[in-house]
Parts: structure tokens; sequence; C-alpha cells
């Protein structure tokens, strides 16, 4: 027998994250959006991983041509590929991620109350306050762009270090080799930030302005189970992140590339999962409390 | 739930079986499987005797397939210059040599591939100590296409040959030659591309005979020469100027001759772009030139202290 959300008013992070699990794996349903989204983000890939090949490249040979002719041949598409996918990714993550993450809070919503789930009317309510959800995305969006940036600039810097050895040398190595887990920690960082607006935007329907505006004093009075929620689900990729590092060696075929990023793919829907059911619970908890 | 993603599924494999199957015998996929043979090649070049002959011979038979399955692609001479390797790795330079004379047979039209091909003929040939053979393939080379990349550097690498032969007259009286050849490329070629590598290839030939200054002449003529042609980029005169501060720091220890030469210029073009770059490098010259003067004085001066207390 399915259970309903039933958890103690003083939860900590990690009993939080394990309720979480649980739930998501007793209510199949909630996971449902965040499938929708990785088969819509797997699709994108799987265009663009045969961008180079007969039909598609009538259409991406004029544009990918303006970057470099190599990135149009093998092996040499692979190296661009991330780059190009990430552009789908900002899209996807800004106007459909987003959106899914919403009927999935939607439906955690309902389970909570004890009622039977009906997806088309998670959808309805998502799609009602579509704009303040696509608002918060492109917020939390531009801060990370904006870290991001700091992260080149430190980069920019390292370059600059001549040293071929001593410390200035490990130091540049260390920056130019731990970027991508800086940018993580900024990721991490920012959605701790926004990590209950999507959650009051859906139950509470409120606008983005008042959904900010609850979601820090919330977060504010439980800022570290909120920022052990968003790191510890959010650990899961950091091996893919050391895989990302080794393919430059050139010991792994240039289609590994490919297979790692449908694993990050699948990795970051399950950290979405997790720290959205997680973050729903808590704001529910709260609610109830007060 | 089940149902939507069972549908999901099968809409991924859908669309990845239409897109392989569109273009399954591509450009694209001779230039992946092209690739995953080369690496082997690669593999067995890094150590010939470690591979066993099954292994070079899986390799050589992959390349054969390739030629057979993708007949019309461009890739095809490639891959038979890749396959001449293949032969040359394993030292059975005969056969090498004769897919390459089967390749320029096959593409009688195609100057590329003809160059290619006996460029790579000419290095067998080198292989086997076989210098007379190098010196006829040069000469092919630069009877048919004097002014490509190649067929401009042969007087060069025939003197090369002679310094391999260890007859170093013979070598400086061929570079001699190669600066005459140069010269009349530049009066024949005046504001080309050909003329303005005609003009490295000179300074090249002068530093090869150990005459640094005529070098450095040589490379001055060339930034005058052809200053207002629009064929020098930044990049080349970064090179050109490179070559020339290395010469006169390494070679002949004076920088004033690498400042003089750039004070020169941008009194002749006082409204050049590349005055910039030579402004800034003159400024770098000589800081570099006091700070090694004052290495140089305090050596003395330590030297001197030294003889004092003896």
């Amino acid at each position: 027998m399915k259970k309903n959300i039933v958890t103690k008013p003083n939860i900590g992070a990690v009993a939080l994250l394990k309720e979480s699990i649980t739930v998501f794996f007793e209510h199949k349903e909630i996971l449902f959006p965040f499938c929708i989204t990785a088969f819509i983000q797997l699709l994108f890939l799987e265009i663009l991983y045969f961008y180079p090949r007969y039909p598609l490249n009538i259409f991406f040979g004029p544009l990918i041509r303006r970057k470099s002719e190599l990135y149009m041949h093998y092996p040499f598409n692979f190296i661009y590929l991330p780059e190009l996918y990430q552009y789908v990714q900002i899209f996807v993550y800004i106007f459909i991620s987003v959106y899914f993450v919403g009927v999935a809070v939607s439906i955690i919503q309902s389970i909570n109350r004890g009622e039977k789930i009906q997806i088309k009317q998670a959808f309805q309510r998502a799609s009602s306050v579509y704009v303040h959800l696509v608002l918060n995305s492109l917020l939390a969006f531009g801060l990370v762009m904006w870290l991001f940036r700091l992260t080149k600039l430190l980069i920019l810097r390292a370059m600059q270090i001549r040293s071929t050895t001593g410390i200035f040398f490990i130091l540049k190595k260390s920056v130019i080799l731990g970027a991508p887990y800086l940018n993580l920690i900024f990721s991490i960082l920012v959605t701790v930030l926004f990590l209950y607006v999507i959650p009051i935007i859906i139950i509470e329907q409120k606008k983005i302005f008042s959904a900010l505006y609850i979601n820090f004093k919330l977060l504010f009075r439980s800022l570290r189970l909120s920022f052990v929620v968003v790191l510890m689900p959010t650990l899961i990729y950091v091996p893919v992140l050391m895989l990302r590092g080794i393919l430059d060696s050139g010991i792994f075929p240039p289609e590994m590339r490919v297979i790692i990023m449908v694993l990050g793919i699948m990795l970051t829907i399950f950290i979405d999962a997790t720290i959205y059911t997680s973050s729903t619970i808590f704001y529910l908890i709260n609610k109830e409390k007060s | 739930m089940k149902k939507t993603i069972l549908i999901f599924i099968i809409i991924l494999i859908t669309v990845f079986c239409i897109l392989t199957f569109l273009d399954y015998k591509g450009r694209y996929i001779a230039e992946r499987n092209l690739w995953h043979i080369n690496k082997k090649l690669e593999e067995i070049v890094k150590d010939p005797k470690a591979v066993p002959d099954t292994a070079f011979y899986k390799v050589v038979r992959e390349y054969e397939d390739f030629i057979k399955e993708f007949p019309n692609s461009e890739l095809v001479p490639i891959a038979d210059m890749l396959l001449a390797r293949a032969y040359i790795a394993k030292k059975d330079y005969e056969q090498a040599r004769s897919i390459l004379f089967q390749l320029i047979k096959k593409y009688p039209n195609n100057s590329k591939v003809e160059i290619r091909a006996l460029a790579e003929i000419a290095n067998i040939y080198a292989m086997e100590n076989k210098w007379n053979k190098v010196i006829n393939t040069y000469d092919v080379v630069l009877r048919k296409y004097p002014y490509t990349p190649l067929g401009m550097r042969i007087p060069m690498m025939k003197a090369e040959v002679y310094i391999k032969k260890n007859n170093k007259e013979k070598a400086k009286e061929q570079i001699k030659n190669a600066i005459k050849y140069y010269s009349n490329i530049v009066n024949k070629k005046q504001n080309t591309v050909v003329g303005l590598n005609a003009m490295l290839l000179i300074a090249s030939c002068h530093e090869s005979l150990g005459d640094n200054q005529e070098t450095i002449n040589t490379l001055e003529e060339t930034f005058n020469k052809f200053a207002d042609s629009g064929l020098l980029t930044p990049n080349m005169v970064i090179g050109i100027v490179r070559h020339i501060n290395t010469i006169s720091l390494a070679k002949m220890g004076n920088l004033d001759i690498a400042i003089n030469v750039y004070n020169r210029f941008i009194k002749k073009h006082p409204n050049h772009p590349f005055n910039k770059i030579f402004s800034e490098i003159i400024g770098q010259l000589k800081h570099i030139e006091k700070q090694l003067n004052k290495k140089q004085s305090s050596k003395t001066k330590t030297k001197v202290e030294a003889g004092v207390t003896k």
C-alpha cells in the first residue's frame, strides 16, 4: 500500500532526502514530468548528434561552418557537440524543465493532501503560473551565468601564469582543473537560493516577487538544511565531471562524450527530482506547522 | 505512465534508426571508419616490431575494405596514402611505393594527391638511402609543381639531401643555386604569395650558409618589398620579427641590429599599420638590452673585486 507523505515536524536534511526518495519511488507519478524533460533533452541531443550527417547537415552546416569547418567532420564534431548542446540546455532549462518541475510539485501537493493524482490537473496548475516559473528560471540562470563569468576570469588570470613548476604552477593547474567543480558549487549555491520558489509559486499560486520573498524567509530559517538537501544529491554529478576531465586524454573513443552527456542528463533528472521533492515536502511541513 | 515512457523510448530509437539509415554510407561514416582504422595504424607505427604480423595485415585488410566500401569517397586517396604508410611502418618499402604509384595513376588530374604521393615516395627513397632517386623525385615535383609549397621548398630539400650524404661542398653549391632560383622567382612573381615565400626561403638559405647579416638583410628587404602588398599578415610579421630577434640576440649577440631594422622601417613607412608592433618590440628589446648590460656590468664588477682580493 502506498503511503502518504508523513514526516516529523523537525526533520533533518538526510531524513528528508530519504523520505523524498521513498516518496517518489512509491508514487512514481512524481517522476513522470521529469521523464518528459529527460525525453526532450535526449531527443535534442540525438538530433544534435547527427548534425554533421545528411540530411541534418543541410540545416546545421552553414551555422556550424561559421565557427569552423572542422566541426562538421569526425571526430571534431564531438568537441563542438557539448557546446552546441549547452545552448539547447539553456533553452530547455528556462522554458521547459522549470514547467515540468512545477507539474511534479503539483503532483506532490496532491499526494500530500491524500487526493487522487490527476496529471491533467497538475499540468493545468503549472500552466496557470508558467510566466512566473519562467521568470524564476531566468533569474536563476542570469545569476549562474554571472558567477560562471567569475570562473572564466579566474581561468584567464591563471592562464597568464607562466611558471612551469612551483606553487604558482600548482595554483594555475588547480584553477584550470578545478573550474568545472567551482561552477558546480556556484550552481549549488544558486539552486539553494531559489530552492522554494517553484513550490511556493505552484502551491500558493503566488507571483514571482512574493514567492521570492517567502522563499528567502524560509531559506534563512533553514539555511543549513536547504544547503545539504541540494549538496548531497548534486555530489552524484561529480563522477561525470571527473569523466569529462579524462576525456581529453584520448584514452576513450570520441563517442564517449555522448555517452557521458546521456549519463549527465539521467543524473541531472534524478538530482532535480530528489531536490525538488525534498524542497516541496519541506515547504509543506513548514506550511502545516505554521 | 509506463506506456508513455515506452512511447518515448520507441520515438528515440526510431529517430536514431531513421537518421542512421539516411546516411549510412555518407562522408561522415567514411570519416569515422577511416579514423578508427588509422588509430590502429598509429598503434602499429609506435612500435612496429612489437605488433604481430596478423594484427598488421588486419589493419591492411581494413584499409582495403574501406576502399572497397567507399569507392567514390574523397577519402579514398587518403586511405591509400595511409595504407602506404602502414607498409612503410612495416618496412615493406616496395609495396608502399607501388601503392603510391598506383595512386598517382588512379588520380591523374588531382595535383594535391600527386604532390603528396611524390613527397611520400621521396621519403621512402630517403629511408632506403637511395639519394639519387630522392633527387629525381624532387625534380619531378619541381618540374610539375614549382610554385606549390612543396615545390618551392624542393631546392632547399635537395641541399638537405647532400648534407645527409655528407657532401658539404655540394650542399653549399645547392644552397647557392637555390638562392639564385628563388631570386628569379621573386623577380618574376612580384607582389604575390609565391614571391613572398621565395623571399623567406632566400633568408632560410642564407641562414643555412651561416650568413646571419645577409639573413637579416633579406628579412628586412621582405618587410620593405611587401609592406604595402597586403600579403604580410600580423602573424607573419610577428614570425619574421621573432626570427630577426633570435638571430641578432642568440647568433650575433647584438640587439641593436634588430632595433635598427625596425627603426629603418618606421622611418621609411611613417604611417604603416605595422609600426605599432615594431614600436612595441623596440621598447621590449631596449628593456632586454638594458637588463643584459646591467648583468654584464655586475659580472665584470665581481670579477674585478675577486681579482683585487686575490
